[in-house]
């Protein structure tokens, strides 16, 4: 989780962290070591990160050379008599493999749009409820328990889904698939409102209390300070919490490969089954023969999940930062 | 100086009787190599496994690649043992003799798919090609086939499992301009046969395939019969509960077929104690763990499948 209240490390004044005292010679090199422990530590993380990176990297641009940009697009489908026409299929395993990553994409993202919009609305509110109107007892009872949901393991809610769920929405729908595209997001949302709802809440109380107070002062209601003065100026940080909120929920596996019923369509519709890109990965690299077309493929959807929760986090981490700045100004 | 040389010694024996634990005598280990059939690759490693458990002087190699290489390999002599799931081309067999090689043709076991629907379903036969339509996505209407007016929702299998290849391979066929025909991409796919159906069991306007051994004893899910054509009498590959062997035996039943394995003649009597292990009951039980039709009866006396 990110820290909103970080004391500005410009104010401290380091003079007073300095030992007053000289040190002698064995625990200055105890000094040194404890901190040379630390930068490992630290720098450990990213060179595995890069490491990471690289691997997907090395493997996954194989496909291209093996394959071929536009076949991750579409393959052109039809023989000599017939018109010939693009088409989006998933079928690595064929004679004639088919690699379109589009149907993939759009599974993920129809799981994990409706599950963002969801979360948001339950999160926000949440979140609003925790900062602004529970008394501080209420909260510091309700704040883990919300944060506790997040801790439950993805294949349990999944199972959940999947044995009663998908058989609820299933009598009240009357879906085209028991399993599709809309259980998947109702069952992700409840992994991405405890993000939501924790992260707004912590924007929201990192705004500083004289502008409340001024507020107030001014003769406006709780309401209205929480709806005028209060949501606009944590708008940054509770939108970061939802490309973070986001992000979970396309990186997310076991939930979707359980009940999202896992066809590659291309149709759009909420209650038909969908294959989503972590789903795919999950499912298929058991089995594939390594050095296949079908084995770098899967390392090429590695990379597109890579890059989507990477530009998704940093762009959270970015607006964050400015918020940050910001109230620290006020 | 000594303590440093002391050291070095405790070193050595350490890192020597850890390795001594892996591999005792590396060259007096006997080594069978198996390629071939991607279907039987899962089947073939079980045995493996378990066989060099009871027997930890010999060491089983085994690699996929599909039937056409295992097959490849036993002609060009690189392997022991070649796992098919069919059996050998003329063409094969002509090679295999010019290159002197003699072989026998061991069936270690069969393998068999039923198609199920819910039990509620009016439809309980199919020919082949309804079947295949149904999967490739042409009928899309139980009311197409005289059932009630549902439509229909495929279930299926990864794309990487032998089940997959094997159904799409009997089932689906090749279009006229020779082409593989493929499921329809809205066939949903499950993790395993069992999940399979227990989707099937929720679900009323399903239809799926999966290895008869599992649906054998369920009662929530039913085994609809197959007709060759439409003039034949349907053929059930469940009779009274359990598994009609003799029908997937002699090959009556469409959706059914051998498991072979090819063993070079000059091969090792090691390669032949791993046979009679394959042929006894409890070599056989791997097969029926695995999702496959073991050759004996006794090995499904109790008819339990875990």
């Amino acid at each position: 989780m990110i820290n909103y209240n970080r004391v500005d490390e410009n104010s401290i004044d380091e003079s007073r962290l300095l030992p007053g005292k000289k040190l002698n010679n064995s625990s200055r090199v105890k000094e040194k070591l404890i901190k040379a422990f630390f930068t490992i530590s630290a720098f450990t993380t990213l060179t595995f990160f890069i490491f990471i990176f690289l691997f997907l990297l090395k493997e996954g641009m194989k496909a291209f050379w093996d394959i071929g940009i536009t076949d991750f697009l579409y393959s052109v489908n039809g023989n000599l008599n017939a018109l010939s026409r693009k088409v989006f299929e998933w079928y690595p395993t064929s004679e004639n493999a088919r690699y379109s990553l589009l149907p993939l994409l759009l599974g993920s993202l129809m799981t994990a749009i409706p599950a963002t919009i969801i979360s948001s609305f339950f999160g926000i509110g949440a979140g609003i409820y925790l900062a602004e109107i529970a008394n501080s007892k209420t909260r510091e009872f309700l704040k883990p328990v919300i944060e506790l949901f997040a801790a439950i393991p993805t294949v349990v809610l999944g199972f959940i889904m999947l044995a009663v769920g998908a058989t609820f929405f299933n009598d009240i729908f009357m879906p085209a698939n028991r399993l599709n595209a809309f259980v998947s997001a109702f069952a992700l949302s409840l992994v991405v409102i405890p993000v939501i709802a924790s992260l707004t809440e912590d924007a929201i109380r990192s705004i500083p209390l004289d502008l409340r107070m001024a507020s107030y002062g001014l003769g406006a209601t709780k309401y209205q300070t929480v709806m005028k003065v209060i949501l606009p100026a944590a708008f940054s940080g509770i939108s970061a919490s939802v490309l973070l909120g986001f992000g979970r929920a396309i990186g997310e596996t076991m939930i979707v490969l359980m009940v999202s019923g896992n066809a590659a369509n291309f149709s759009g519709d909420f209650f038909s089954s969908v294959r989503t890109l972590t789903a795919t990965i999950a499912a298929e690299m058991g089995e594939v023969s390594r050095g296949s077309g079908h084995y770098y493929a899967l390392f090429l959807i590695g990379i597109v999940l890579f890059v989507i929760t990477f530009v998704l986090n940093l762009s959270a981490e970015l607006i964050i930062n400015k918020m940050r700045k910001k109230n620290r100004q006020l | 100086m000594r303590v440093l040389t002391k050291e070095i010694i405790a070193l050595v024996l350490v890192l020597l009787s850890v390795s001594g634990c892996r591999v005792k005598h590396p060259d007096e280990r006997k080594v069978i190599s198996i390629k071939g059939s991607d279907t039987m690759v899962n089947l073939v490693q079980m045995w493996a496994e378990e066989y060099m458990k009871l027997n930890p002087d010999v060491s089983i190699q085994v690699t996929g690649g599909g039937s056409g290489i295992g097959i490849a390999a036993l002609i060009n002599n690189t392997t022991d043992i070649a796992a098919s799931s069919r059996e050998l081309k003329e063409k094969e067999k002509a090679l295999a003799n010019e290159n002197n090689i003699t072989y026998s043709e061991i069936n270690v076991a069969l393998d068999g798919l039923a198609v199920i629907v819910h039990p509620t379903n009016k439809i309980s036969n199919l020919t082949m090609d309804e079947l295949r339509d149904i999967f490739t996505g042409k009928i899309k209407n139980f009311s197409e086939l005289g059932g009630g007016n549902l439509p229909i929702v495929l279930y299926g299998r990864e794309n990487s499992s032998g089940t997959y290849e094997f159904f799409k391979e009997k089932v689906l066929g090749r279009n006229q301009s020779g082409g593989q025909n493929e499921f329809a991409p809205s066939t949903q796919v499950l993790q395993g046969t069992a999940s399979l159906a227990e989707a099937v069991s929720k679900d009323k306007k399903a239809i799926a395939y999966g290895g008869i051994g599992y649906f054998v004893l369920r009662n929530d899910v039913k085994i609809i019969g197959l007709k060759n054509d439409r003039f034949s009498l349907p053929i059930f590959p469940v009779k009274d509960g359990r598994v009609n062997y003799e029908l997937i035996r002699d090959k009556s039943y469409p959706i059914s077929r051998s498991l072979y394995f090819y063993l070079t003649d000059n091969s090792k009597t090691e390669t032949a104690a791993f046979m009679e292990f394959i042929k006894s009951p409890k070599g056989q039980k791997l097969v029926e763990k695995m999702e496959y039709i073991p050759l004996i009866t006794d090995a499904t006396e109790n008819g339990s499948v875990d």
